[in-house]
């Protein structure tokens, strides 16, 4: 901290006017989750083959009318289809061939995994979805006074499982991969409360008021809270100062 | 680069010795280029002519053909350098040239050749296409003249760049109170080093990529602007980097401007895509190509005319086209809509600009269309929000996203479709029910009306015929009708002529007639007894004269016979000839031949008597002569007779007159001197003896004198007879004529005693007219007239009888007719009756006539047909909504669980048919790039006139066609961070060169942009004229700065008070303003300062007024929240701009420090760096307000300048300043009147506050 303050008062023209310490809560949830062993196939390739076996498609036009993509990309990709010996033209149209069933049967065929839990935070401050860090982090005195700006609110699912869906990498094998599907069971667990260390500077050289609030968690100065801060109150902080010289 | 068709040539080659040495060195062999299988790949390049002016060119091999000509890897390209000596090409060196933008420049030109060992000539084609190439060098030459009026641009960036890289420790790392900038302290440098750091960029061990740029080196410590991108990694890292170690480079820099460089060697060398582009960027008037026919375009953007025309333009042009695009007029859509309308045909386009920014703007108002797919190519780092998701590593998400979006959108409206068809089907089903009957009793109407038509048909036949026939009845009546005039007419006329012959032949009975001609011929007798007695009488009267006549003429002959008897007597009395001869002409008695005898005889006598008298004269005067000579010669003693014998010896003739001047001469002899000769006289007396018997001779001749008389007397006497008896046969020719009268007489009195009798019977008529003759003359006319009459009247009778004949038949003929008459008439009425009922029986048809069943048939079977149709494809659509439901479901499906790996196939495809491409300038000149979009269709630069010429040429070189837009009535390029204006300024103040500011000066008058659009053909360019950004009373106040285009701007706000309402109510702004000027007075308490050792300039005054007014206008947005004029969450965007970046610094940290506007979203900025934004409400601090002398108010001048602060706002515009510092002060005319513009403008929308005392 003093450290902090040494770097901060680096700057003969900035002095730090208040310092004070605060809690952040972040929520942390336990999440549990589905998981798929899938074969890496590119998502159109996957679409043509089983619209292939679906339906008569006798033209690249068709499929891109059908499946709202550019011909362009469908063209290119039926030929290296043909190429590779996974359709063929037959007279009721584009047909898979032996080859073709095999692949989509791999393609579509979702291994059913054993489902998986990880814990994930919440900074409703942030709206900061992660997976929780497994880095020690200091806690928090019960003494310590809560972020005085902080707002509780509500989780959004989608950004759950997107979270889910990029975060959760798990090894992959011999061309297959291994994907957290979906959300099964989302609990709340125990709030973390990080502690932060307000710095409220004034630069008299060039007259201005700023805050820095290092984040122990982050272990950054960071914007979002300093942010906040300045913009409900460094008018006030000039005012007092305009008050006490009087 | 692009080269049309190669043309194929066959030509004989030989070698110098040279030449064929390095061929050798190269390991190439001679034999390997005369192999004729296939011809050479070759590029022929034109050199200036050699030193005897022989063509000189150089065939530059392609790199492929190495194989063919060398057996060693060459890795350059073989050229050879030729000379065409005696027709013949000739290799006179062969060298390398490195592969590398080599081949295919616009001054090459590509052949396919096959060389021919032989020494025929080269062909006349070759020689000919290589005359007619322009030598590489020359082609260079021009580029490199022109483009050198660009260097200046490159100069100014290069001052004091040539510094090595200065890597430094520091021992201390601090930042701003924003983050922005950080301070590094305890750096180790040498003096010039630290002198050089400005403007540098910075590198630090540990974070990657620049971090930022060097503002301020001063004191041992440097200052460093971040970069927006590196802000975040250094909050992040900067605390933890172990080593603490800074790199300061000008690397960035350089290396932008090598590329600036590389654009100009580029164009030299003739490696532009358009080979015409240095012609058309230095030619005064740019050689463009005529634009191309195209149909009429489709647009997917809504266009205003201008923007249309911009579009057709630019599709349609070949190689150049040029937007003017003032503030707020639509560039971009027009931008997109022709993106997309290349995407349409396929064309690639790349989309270029001078800041990064401009690009990203660009793409991200792009339409969101499966035809395009945009790529933004460039540093990640400095790629803006909107042009992120076009990156390559985001493209696949980009294009997930919106697939997603649209496959279920439709997915969604199908989840509907099911019930809907199913209604759809039942509606369907419930219409054809209800149509059906219908469609049926239509059918049968249609039978009916079949019959009715054929009935109808029959009727009318019928009727027609009836009608016909009453026609023709009616005509026959008409015809008896006149028939029976005509008759009646020809009775009246019969019967006039009958009357009149009638009264006619009463007249003249035949006994008139006998009476007349009894008359008349009585008459006619009488008359020519008359004339009988007439003529007797003449004739009587004739005969007496007759008779007097005789009478006379027997008294004149006796009278005539008496006196013949007293001539005879007469005769008897006359003694003398003369008396005779007169006599006998008196009494005109002709010579007989008894009287010419007597005549004769007495003539004769006369004459001997004459010339017997004459002789004896001469014979006198001779006889004297001879005596008087004989007298003389007596004495002489002569012998006379001898001389009288030999004188008479010869007999001579002489005439009277010889005689006569013979004795003349004698006598004139005797009278001289010779008398006395008596030789003379003897001739003499000779002549005379002659003389003398010749008188002698003659008179022997002649009786005497008295015998002659006796003779005259008897024959006198003679005379006197014959001419007595001459007159007596004459008075008994008298005598025989009045016997003959006597006998004359008698015969007449005869002949005249009948007729004496015959007139004496004659009793002569009591009257008689004068002309008898013309009296008998007459009545025998009037006798022939009266037998003509009579014929007429006999006439006339005859035609009496015709006509009265000819009247009983036309009586009987009208009779005829009135009966026929009467039987038409009834046949008429008949007919009449018989029509009559016909058309009823027609009439009583004609409803069902009229119905037009077939036409509702033929809808209802339409309909009945379409409803089957629809019902086949609801039932068809029904049958294939599971399938798609279902396919586009693990679409969706698919879709949604895409992670990045499922989309990489996605994203190379998208990549690879990326068709619109943006990048910067500079940027597009980056290797890769030129590796991976070599060439572009289109190439489309925007913000032109804020980009330098070397910019723009980077992706001009790169396009076929070349489109710019921009406007050069804003701002000018920047360079680095300063405006060209502070560029200058500042190498004033470093004392560089007089050269550079010269050059500079230039460059700032000159704008590529401005030269071409006013240069183009009207076909090439055009403004975009209508404008939807500012509320029309902020237009009004740039309207001034287009008035000398073509075209006025025009406002596109329908109406500019209700869309550009700002709904802000406060003590200085009213709902109604939208244009203002918060003036404040020219008085050193409102004064301009500077900052101390600073260049620029600020004003606290309008610092004051601005923060004041924020201050009302957050109120305004929350006092508009309240009364719901608008959302509660809603912010205000508020610009306030100055002219100065220390106003502007000073503004940011009063707003960011003082000031609490929770409802606005305030941007701070100088005008410059604002051009290409909008905001709702502008605040403008214009800063300079003193009492210099000059009235200097600095970059406040420029139009341009003024032209981007006053376009920024849409819907208020707030001008600070004092406006006499403005309109009255400013040095030239030209800026007063400008400001005075703005100032009138605003006082007539009501927008002047003047501000009377300073806020506290």
């Amino acid at each position: 901290m003093k450290e902090l303050r040494t770097n901060l008062e680096a700057n003969s023209d900035v002095s730090v006017i208040k310092q004070q310490t605060w809690k952040l809560p972040i929520v942390l949830y336990d999440l549990g989750f589905s998981r798929v062993k899938r074969l890496k196939m590119d998502v159109l390739m996957k679409m043509l083959l089983f619209a292939f076996q679906e339906t008569e498609i006798h033209r690249a036009a068709n499929l891109a009318e059908l499946l709202l993509v550019e011909e362009l990309f469908i063209r290119d990709l039926m030929e290296k289809m043909q190429r590779t010996g996974l359709i063929q033209l037959e007279k009721r149209g584009y047909r898979l061939t032996a080859k073709g069933f095999d692949y989509l049967e791999k393609g579509i065929f979702d291994e059913e995994m054993e489902g998986d839990d990880t814990v994930m935070s919440f900074s409703s401050v942030h709206d900061e979805y992660a997976l929780a860090s497994q880095n020690e982090h200091p806690e928090a005195s019960e003494t310590m006074p809560l972020y005085r700006y902080f707002k509780k609110a509500a989780l959004n699912k989608e950004r759950v499982q997107q979270l889910l869906l990029s975060e959760m990498v798990f090894p992959e094998e011999e061309g297959f991969q291994v994907i957290a599907t979906d959300v099964t069971s989302c609990i709340e667990q125990e709030t973390d409360f990080i502690p932060c260390i307000e710095f409220q500077l004034y630069d008299s050289k060039q007259d201005l008021f700023y805050a820095r609030i290092w984040n122990t968690l982050s272990g950054t100065w960071d914007e979002i809270l300093a942010k906040q801060i300045e913009e409900r109150e460094v008018v006030r902080w000039r005012k007092a100062m305009e008050e006490s010289k009087k | 680069m692009s080269q049309a068709k190669a043309n194929a040539y066959k030509t004989s080659i030989r070698m110098t010795n040279t030449a064929s040495e390095k061929m050798r060195g190269f390991g190439i062999s001679e034999r390997s280029f005369f192999v004729v299988d296939r011809p050479f790949k070759v590029f022929l390049e034109r050199y200036p002519a050699a030193t005897d002016g022989s063509l000189s060119v150089a065939l530059i091999f392609d790199q492929a053909e190495n194989e063919r000509l060398s057996t060693k890897e060459l890795g350059q390209l073989v050229v050879f350098h030729c000379i065409f000596a005696n027709h013949r090409l000739l290799v006179t060196n062969v060298t390398l040239r490195k592969v590398y933008q080599t081949l295919g420049t616009n001054w090459q030109r590509e052949a396919s050749i096959t060389f021919l060992d032989s020494r025929e000539p080269a062909p006349v084609a070759l020689i000919n296409m290589i005359n007619r190439m322009t030598p590489a060098k020359e082609s260079s030459e021009y580029v490199k003249k022109r483009i050198s009026s660009w260097e200046g641009y490159l100069k100014i960036q290069e001052r004091g760049m040539d510094i090595p890289d200065i890597k430094t420790s520091y021992t201390k790392l601090a930042f701003s109170h924003d983050f922005s900038r950080i301070t590094l302290t305890g750096c180790q440098m040498k003096d010039t080093e630290w002198k050089s750091l400005r403007n540098l960029s910075v590198r630090l061990t540990g974070i990657d990529g620049d971090v930022g740029t060097v503002i301020k080196a001063a004191n041992r410590t440097v200052e460093i602007e971040l970069q927006n991108y590196a802000v975040k990694q250094m909050r992040e890292k900067a605390h933890t980097l172990n080593k603490k170690e800074v790199v300061f480079s000008n690397f960035a820099a350089l290396s932008q401007i090598r590329r600036l460089r590389q654009g100009f060697t580029n164009l030299e060398k003739g490696l532009a895509v358009n080979p015409n582009l240095d012609r058309l960027l230095f030619e005064e008037k740019p050689p463009v190509n005529p634009l191309q026919q195209i149909d009429k375009l489709q647009f997917h953007n809504r266009l205003n005319e201008f923007q249309q025309r911009a579009v057709s333009g630019a599709v349609a042009a070949d190689d150049l086209y040029v937007i003017q695009g003032p503030p707020g007029t639509g560039k971009t859509t027009v931008i997109a809509e022709i993106c997309l309308q290349n995407a349409k045909k396929g064309l690639k386009t790349l989309v270029a600009s001078q800041s990064n920014l401009a690009v990203d703007n660009a793409l991200g108002r792009l339409l969101v269309n499966k035809d395009i797919r945009i790529l933004r190519v460039g540093r990640t780092e400095s790629i803006e929000e909107e042009g992120k998701k076009f990156i390559e590593e985001n493209v696949g998400q980009y294009w997930k996203d919106n697939t997603l979006k649209e496959v279920s959108a439709q997915y969604e409206i199908r989840k509907n479709r099911e019930a809907v068809l199913e209604s759809e089907l039942v509606a369907n089903e419930q219409a054809y029910l209800e149509t059906q009957p219908i469609y049926e009793k239509l059918a049968i109407q249609i039978e009916e009306k079949k019959k009715a038509q054929e009935q109808n048909r029959q009727l009318q036949k019928e009727l027609e015929e009836a009608q016909t026939k009453w026609r023709s009845f009616e005509g026959l009546g008409e015809g008896a009708g006149q028939q029976k005039q005509e008759i009646e007419r020809k009775m009246q006329a019969l019967q006039e002529t009958i009357n009149e012959n009638q009264a006619y032949i009463e007249q003249k009975t035949p006994d008139w007639f006998e009476e007349q001609q009894q008359r008349i011929v009585d008459e006619i007798s009488q008359l020519e007894r008359a004339r009988k007695h007439q003529e007797l009488e003449q004739e009587l009267a004739q005969k007496k004269q007759e008779i007097s006549l005789v009478f006379d003429k027997r008294n004149q002959v006796g009278a005539v016979i008496k006196k013949k008897q007293a001539l005879i007597d007469e005769v008897e009395t006359i003694k003398k000839v003369d008396g005779l001869n007169r006599f006998m002409i008196e009494q005109k008695i002709e010579e007989t031949p008894a009287i010419t005898y007597a005549i004769n005889k007495l003539e004769v006598t006369r004459e001997r008597i004459n010339e017997w008298q004459k002789l004896s004269k001469y014979n006198e005067s001779i006889a004297s002569a001879i005596s008087y000579v004989e007298k003389l010669l007596a004495s002489a003693s002569m012998d006379l007779a001898k001389l009288k014998e030999n004188a008479l010896a010869s007999v001579e003739v002489y005439t009277s007159a010889q005689v006569d001047s013979f004795l003349e001469k004698l006598r004139e002899l005797l009278k001289g001197p010779q008398r006395t000769d008596s030789a003379v006289l003897s001739k003499a007396l000779a002549g005379l003896y002659k003389r003398q018997n010749n008188l002698w001779r003659r008179g022997a001749k002649l009786k005497t004198a008295e015998a002659y008389i006796e003779e005259s007397k008897r024959t006198f006497q003679q005379l006197k007879t014959a001419l007595a008896a001459e007159l007596v046969k004459q008075q008994e020719q008298y005598t025989a004529v009045d016997r003959k009268w006597q006998e004359q007489l008698e015969k007449l009195q005869q002949a005249m005693a009948p007729v004496e009798q015959q007139f004496k019977q004659m009793p002569n008529a009591a009257y008689l007219p004068s002309d008898i003759e013309g009296a008998i003359q007459e009545r025998k006319a009037e006798l022939g007239e009266l037998k003509n009459e009579k014929l007429r009247i006999e006439k006339a009778q005859g035609q009496l009888a015709e006509a009265k004949q000819k009247l009983m038949d036309e009586t009987t003929a009208l009779e005829k007719n009135d009966a026929r008459i009467v039987g038409i008439r009834d046949e008429m009425a008949r007919l009449k009756e018989a029509i009559s009922e016909k058309e009823q029986e027609i009439g009583a048809l004609a409803e069902i006539l009229s119905a037009n069943p077939e036409q509702l048939y033929e809808e209802t079977a339409k309909k009945l047909a379409s409803l089957s149709f629809e019902k086949e494809s609801f039932k068809q659509e029904m049958k294939n909504l599971p399938m798609l439901q279902s396919v586009q479901k693990k679409w969706l499906d698919l879709l949604e669980g895409a992670n990045e790996h499922d989309l990489d196939e996605i994203r190379k495809l998208y990549i690879k048919h990326a068709n619109v491409i943006g990048t910067t300038c500079v940027a597009s000149a980056r290797k890769d790039f030129i590796d991976n979009y070599p060439v572009f269709d289109v190439v489309i630069i925007d913000e032109v006139s804020k980009a330098t010429p070397p910019e723009l040429l980077l992706p001009m070189l790169k396009g076929k066609k070349v489109i710019l837009v921009g406007d050069h009535h804003q701002l000018p390029p920047l360079l680095g961070n300063d405006t060209l204006e502070e560029t200058l300024e500042e190498m004033i103040k470093e004392n560089s060169g007089f050269e550079e500011k010269r050059e500079l000066e230039k460059l700032l008058e000159e704008s590529l942009f401005e030269r071409l659009y006013k240069n183009l053909p009207e076909a090439n360019k055009t403004m975009l004229a209508i404008q939807y950004r500012m509320h029309e009373d902020i237009m009004e106040t740039i309207a001034p700065f287009y008035r000398l285009e073509n075209k006025q701007l025009q406002c596109g706000l329908q109406d500019s008070d209700r869309e550009r309402d700002h709904l802000l109510e406060s003590k200085t702004v009213s709902r109604s303003n939208h244009l203002m000027w918060l003036d404040l007075p020219n008085e050193s308490a409102y004064f301009e300062e500077r900052m101390s050792g600073g260049k620029s300039l600020y004003n606290p005054a309008e610092l004051q007024e601005i923060s004041g007014l924020l201050v009302e206008m957050d109120q305004a947005v929350a006092e508009a929240k309240q009364a719901g004029r608008l959302d509660a969450a809603y912010q205000k965007s508020v610009g306030v701009i100055s002219f100065y970046g220390e106003q502007v610094k000073r503004l940011q940290r009063m707003i960011d420090q003082e000031l609490r506007l929770p409802h606005l979203t305030i941007r701070t900025g100088t005008v410059d760096r604002f051009q290409g934004s909008e905001m709702e409400v502008i605040l403008l601090s214009m800063v300079r307000n003193n009492h210099n002398p000059h009235g200097d108010i600095g970059f406040a001048k420029d139009y341009r300048r003024l032209n981007v602060a006053l376009s920024r706002a849409k819907q208020l515009l707030v001008l600070v300043g004092s406006s006499d510092m403005f309109t009255k002060r400013a040095k030239k005319n030209e800026t007063k009147q400008m400001y005075k513009h703005v100032l009138e403008t605003v006082k007539r929308k009501n927008g002047l506050k003047v501000l009377e005392s300073s806020r506290g």
